[in-house]
């Protein structure tokens, strides 16, 4: 809501300056964003005539005018490049002090005399621009002061309104809140109900009566067409953000602003027959005055003759009842839709006017004649128009004035903490409208305003009390706080924890959208269902990630295209897959996801340097189980995102709990010259430990290694071998360790060589050579019986 | 003394002199000091010498003895120390290469932020919890006092999907209603998370990061808002604030205020700077939610994270925090 200063001064008792009003203001909960000047103080600028406009001998680029103001025509020498005969523009005379303080002096320019100076909106503070004259318009009165015609000095204060303060959308409720915070009078125009002149008024009838509380008309007849609006108007359109259109229209909306009622100028001629507030029929459609054809829906509120619907309610008019240049018979309208009529309209249609704006937050239901007074009063005085009697027609009341709220001080003082006496609250009350009785001692029956619609609890009149007096003069006091035991699970591992996992193991944090490119996303999964949004903000942010890995692998290529060269992230977020047996459809998963790609070790002098692989990653998933990484199964199984030979999925026993491996080769040509990342990704909630750790006393006897060199057909993995020998459940095997795999000289090709070490420990006794030597016969038969694994060199 | 003794003598010393290691020295030491060495040797064979020459002769003959002990122990010291200079000479590094080793990550500021109000707010027996980001309507706005075609959703640029029938939250505050539905007060607790708004550039971010704190017990005043909501912030910047409380709208909150700290006490500048909206929370929500809003109050906060993190860090544009720059994230390693 934009507010000139210098109405604003109208409507208030105050000297103070513009600074504290909106500091006071903005305590009371009307935010000024800004304070912007509409123009200085100007004194000695007039209005003046460009009589003659020659080239000066001596200079191209200037020209010498000669310049009528209300004194004798002065020469004044310009290089403005609109200046030309018959312009009307603001002429600084000898002596006048510029808003940049520059005083204007007679002077020779090239030797041609110039007395005073013709002005460019910017250099008169009016605009930021000063490119060119201002040019006034032809009917601006040649030698009046420019201040007094501007209405200047001026500044535009922009609050911004919150949603609840429909009442504050006008000068006058903006006024009442500055006389509130100032405690200074507010000073209302007063306006006299126009004469009947005329006896033919306009018939109207409400046949949505739930939806329109009251309709008033008036016929206005003997409009002057084209008549035009007066500058004072026009510029307090202006500064207000609305631009003028033609007199009954910018009357209407003059009074919007002044008042807060919307109001709708319809041509008297263009009307057939009755007007109706009626409910749309579905299907119905309405050119509005922009020129757009709506189609109606069922329950929308227009107002309508008997052609069809004149106007959608409140919201917009329509092109064939527009006042035009030629109207000469205007029906004002002023009307008290509910806002529930208009609530989500614009929205569906895709319209947003400064009269669906009030009535989505509530017009005044009290207001609707006097502004049409206002608004006829105005055009009659204006354009010499006679106006009829008003029609109104009542549909169900608002409601607002009948509101009894009952407020107690005890509750006032429980909901802030802090005691205010009665006439405190009072004040109060009676400061913002509201009337009240008492209803015993500390108790007021209470009747808000009629134009403030979100006064409807005693938590609302609370919010009062406390905005008046001032929330930074209210107490502020720190309970002694008992501190609850705040449940936290020990042996939570948290996620806090398992990700400095990775950061000790060189990941950086990354943050990633939610949101992410369809067509990379189709990649990574292979199409898989996913949530689609309604409205992205861009066709690369148009659906729900199911797999992190979108959106780390877009930060890869991105830093991989800034030079670096070893990359690491992880990211701990949400992913959302569609399943129609989740809470609303969608479940909603942590997840811990990485990415490596580049060297595998920071750049050393003495490290060789290594391309990271499948196994450093692996080796990070395997450090966030910690102890328990043994429970970890990695099981090649092809994901759509990943190498077919570089993939595995991740199990803890058989659950399985994510995926690892090497991008697609696929993905090569989206990536190009990229090598391409390994990834990563895994339930965070798999990650946390279920149970605490029961202690296990370590054995004291010693423990007995035996190495075995296995020969194997190269498509056994090896993770069979280790599954054979876990299989046989030896309570003395303590571990298993690969500790070299080889290929080549002395072996087939299309075999393996496959070195693991046993260790065997028993709880209570010191093996001895034969227990070992059965055990490890029975693993190397069953290795052979399962895998077909011979001993190397037997 | 015999010139054979006094040649063996200088013999022997240069002999040690010249010896280059300890092997050589010990060599020469048997060869002259050993059962069967040169001075030995001639101290047994005294025997065979008249009885009046053996005193002088045994004499002279022991005193070349100690001075060539003297002589080797001497030169056994200095190659010694010069074994012992030559290994540090050769062991000695040069401290100023490199370390080995993997350089740990960063954390993302935007989490080293979440954490540290986390911390502040746990401190005050806060519990941290979580709740789901797509949202249906009821929990993101209808339970939060915002009904269908509420003018306050125009505040909230929303993301909807599967046509309509759900949303990306567009704040944290649903969290509050799923807390208080599934637990009666006393409650305290905070939720952050990501929240999305259809709105981006140099200050929006269509996902950003709140944190929501919600205490509801009897008797939980406005007071009592403002003097931990201070407590918190200053806990926070570290410093004592200027803060005013600004009167506002949220249709969640009544009474709703907003907080906006004085830039000259942050040392950002001059201004007043918007950093979290705040209120009691209202009646209508804690009904919705199943609380007897007779009997009990509660406050409610939210925050936007980037806000607190660019105040805190200097970021200046929400967007870095994003991109996911290695050279910017290396800056909170």
């Amino acid at each position: 809501m934009k507010i000139s200063e210098h109405w604003l001064r109208e409507w208030v008792e105050t000297t103070v300056d513009i600074n504290t009003i909106a500091e006071r203001i903005t305590m009371l909960g009307l935010e000024v964003d800004t304070i912007e000047p509409v123009g200085g103080a100007v004194t000695g600028v007039v209005i003046g005539e460009v009589m003659a406009c020659e080239p000066h001998p001596d200079a191209d680029k200037l020209k010498v005018c000669q310049v009528s103001t209300s004194d004798e025509p002065a020469q004044i020498v310009c290089g403005a490049p609109n200046v030309a005969a018959g312009v009307r523009v603001p002429v600084a005379t000898v002596g006048t002090v510029m808003p940049s303080g520059m005083k204007i002096k007679a002077a020779k320019l090239r030797g041609v005399a110039s007395n005073g100076m013709l002005c460019s909106a910017g250099e008169l503070g009016a605009a930021q621009d000063t490119d060119g004259l201002w040019l006034l318009p032809d009917d601006a009165p040649i030698g009046a002061s420019l201040a007094d015609w501007l209405g200047l000095p001026d500044q535009v204060l922009d609050v911004d309104l919150t949603p609840n303060r429909g009442d504050c959308l006008s000068m006058r409720g903006v006024a009442r809140e500055v006389a509130l915070g100032l405690d200074c009078a507010l000073v209302a125009p007063v306006i006299t109900p126009v004469a009947d002149a005329l006896e033919a008024a306009p018939t109207v009838t409400i046949q949505a009566p739930a939806h329109c509380a009251a309709y008033s008309a008036r016929l206005v007849e003997s409009v002057a067409p084209q008549a035009a609006t007066p500058l004072w108007m026009s510029e307090r359109l202006r500064r207000a953000g609305i631009r003028a259109i033609n007199l009954p229209v910018d009357i209407g909306n003059y009074v919007m602003l002044e008042l807060g009622q919307p109001m709708h100028a319809f041509d008297a001629d263009r009307l057939v027959g009755a007007l109706q507030v009626r409910l749309s029929q579905s299907g119905e459609q309405i050119v509005t005055l922009d020129g757009e054809t709506v189609t109606l829906d069922g329950d929308t509120l227009v107002i309508a003759d008997d052609e069809g619907p004149a106007a959608i309610a409140g919201m917009i008019g329509g092109q064939r009842t527009a006042v035009s240049g030629q109207t000469t018979r205007v029906v004002f309208e002023s009307a008290c839709f509910r806002p529930s009529a208009v609530a989500g309209r614009g929205r569906r249609y895709k319209i947003h006017t400064d009269s669906l704006h009030r009535f989505e937050r509530g017009v005044d239901p009290a207001l609707h004649e006097a502004a049409l007074q206002r608004a006829s009063g105005l055009l009659e005085r204006i354009s010499g128009a006679v106006c009829g009697p008003i029609a109104t027609a009542l549909g169900e009341p608002i409601g607002i004035d009948a509101r009894r709220i009952k407020l107690a001080a005890t509750r006032v003082a429980r909901l802030i903490g802090q005691t205010m006496d009665d006439a405190t609250i009072e004040r109060v009350l009676a400061g913002v409208g509201c009337e009240f009785v008492h209803a015993g001692a500390g108790q007021w029956q209470v009747a808000p305003p009629s134009w403030r619609y979100d006064l409807a609890i005693e938590a609302d009149l609370i919010e009062e009390i406390a905005r008046v007096y001032g929330y930074d003069r209210l107490e502020a006091e720190q309970q002694g706080v008992s501190l609850p035991a705040v449940s936290s699970a020990d042996t939570a591992t948290r996620e806090a924890d398992i990700t400095d996992v990775l950061r000790q193991r060189g990941y950086n944090e990354a943050i990633t959208y939610s949101f992410v490119a369809p067509d990379l996303h189709d990649a990574l999964t292979g199409n898989a269902a996913v949530g689609v949004l309604d409205n992205p903000i861009s066709d690369q942010m148009t659906v729900m990630r199911r797999t992190l890995w979108a959106g780390l692998v877009e930060a890869w290529a991105y830093n991989a295209r800034r030079q670096q060269s070893r990359i690491r992230l992880y990211e701990h977020g949400l992913s959302f897959v569609p399943d129609k047996n989740a809470d609303n459809g969608y479940r909603q998963t942590p997840m811990i996801a990485g990415l490596a790609a580049g060297s595998a070790v920071p750049t050393h002098w003495d490290t060789p340097s290594r391309r990271v692989d499948f196994f450093d990653v692996r080796g990070d998933v395997e450090a966030l189980l910690g102890a328990r990484s043994g429970q970890l199964g990695f099981v090649a199984e092809p994901h759509p995102g990943l190498h077919p030979g570089r993939s595995a999925r991740i199990y803890i026993g058989a659950r399985a709990v994510g995926w690892i491996g090497q991008l697609a080769p696929t993905f090569a040509r989206r990536y190009k010259g990229l090598e391409l990342a390994y990834l990563f990704e895994i339930e965070a909630g798999a990650l946390m430990n279920e149970t605490a750790t029961r202690f296990v006393q370590p054995s004291d006897q010693p423990g007995v290694r035996r190495d075995l060199a296995l020969v194997v057909a190269e498509d056994i993995p090896v993770g069979r071998l280790i599954q054979v020998i876990r299989g046989l459940e030896s309570p003395l095997l303590r571990s298993v360790d690969v500790f070299d795999v080889f290929r080549g000289q002395g072996l087939d090709q299309g075999e393996k060589s496959i070195a693991l070490s046993l260790i065997f420990q028993s709880d209570t006794s010191t093996l001895d050579d034969d227990a070992v030597e059965g055990i490890t016969t029975a693993i190397i038969d069953a290795l052979r019986n399962e895998t077909g694994a011979q001993l190397r060199g037997m | 003394m015999s010139t054979d003794l006094e040649s063996l003598r200088d013999r022997a010393l240069a002999d040690i002199t010249a010896a280059q290691d300890l092997r050589a020295l010990d060599e020469q030491r048997v060869g002259l000091l050993g059962k069967k060495g040169e001075i030995t040797s001639r101290l047994k064979s005294l025997g065979e010498l008249p009885a009046d020459q053996r005193k002088a002769a045994g004499g002279a003959i022991n005193r070349i003895k100690q001075e060539i002990a003297q002589a080797v122990e001497t030169r056994r010291v200095a190659l010694e120390q010069a074994a012992f200079d030559a290994r540090i000479a050769e062991e000695t590094v040069d401290v100023t290469l490199p370390g080995r080793g993997e350089t740990p990550g960063a954390i993302h500021p935007i989490t080293r932020t979440r954490r540290r109000i986390e911390a502040l707010f746990a401190a005050r027996g806060f519990e941290v919890v979580t709740g789901p980001e797509i949202e249906d309507d009821y929990h993101n706005f209808e339970a939060l006092n915002v009904p269908p075609d509420h003018p306050a959703r125009a505040m909230q640029d929303t993301f909807y999907l599967d046509a309509g029938r759900l949303l990306l939250r567009t704040h944290t505050s649903p969290v509050q209603i799923r807390t208080m539905e599934s637990r009666q007060p006393p409650i305290r607790v905070i939720a952050p998370g990501r929240v999305y708004r259809c709105d981006s550039d140099r200050t929006h971010s269509p996902m950003f990061h709140q944190v929501e704190a919600l205490y509801v017990a009897e008797r939980v005043t406005f007071a009592e808002l403002r003097a931990d909501l201070r407590a918190f912030l200053e806990a926070f910047f570290e410093t004592e604030l200027k803060l005013r409380f600004r009167p506002s709208y949220f249709p969640f909150t009544e009474p709703s205020a907003e907080i906006d700290i004085d830039g000259k006490s942050l040392g950002t500048g001059s201004g007043w700077m918007e950093v979290m909206g705040c209120g009691m929370v209202h009646p209508n929500v804690l009904e919705a939610a199943g609380v007897d809003s007779q009997r009990y109050s509660g406050y409610a906060l939210g925050m936007g994270i980037e806000r607190l993190a660019m105040l805190r860090y200097g970021v200046t544009d929400l967007r870095q925090f994003y991109n996911n720059d290695l050279r910017m994230l290396a800056q909170f390693a």
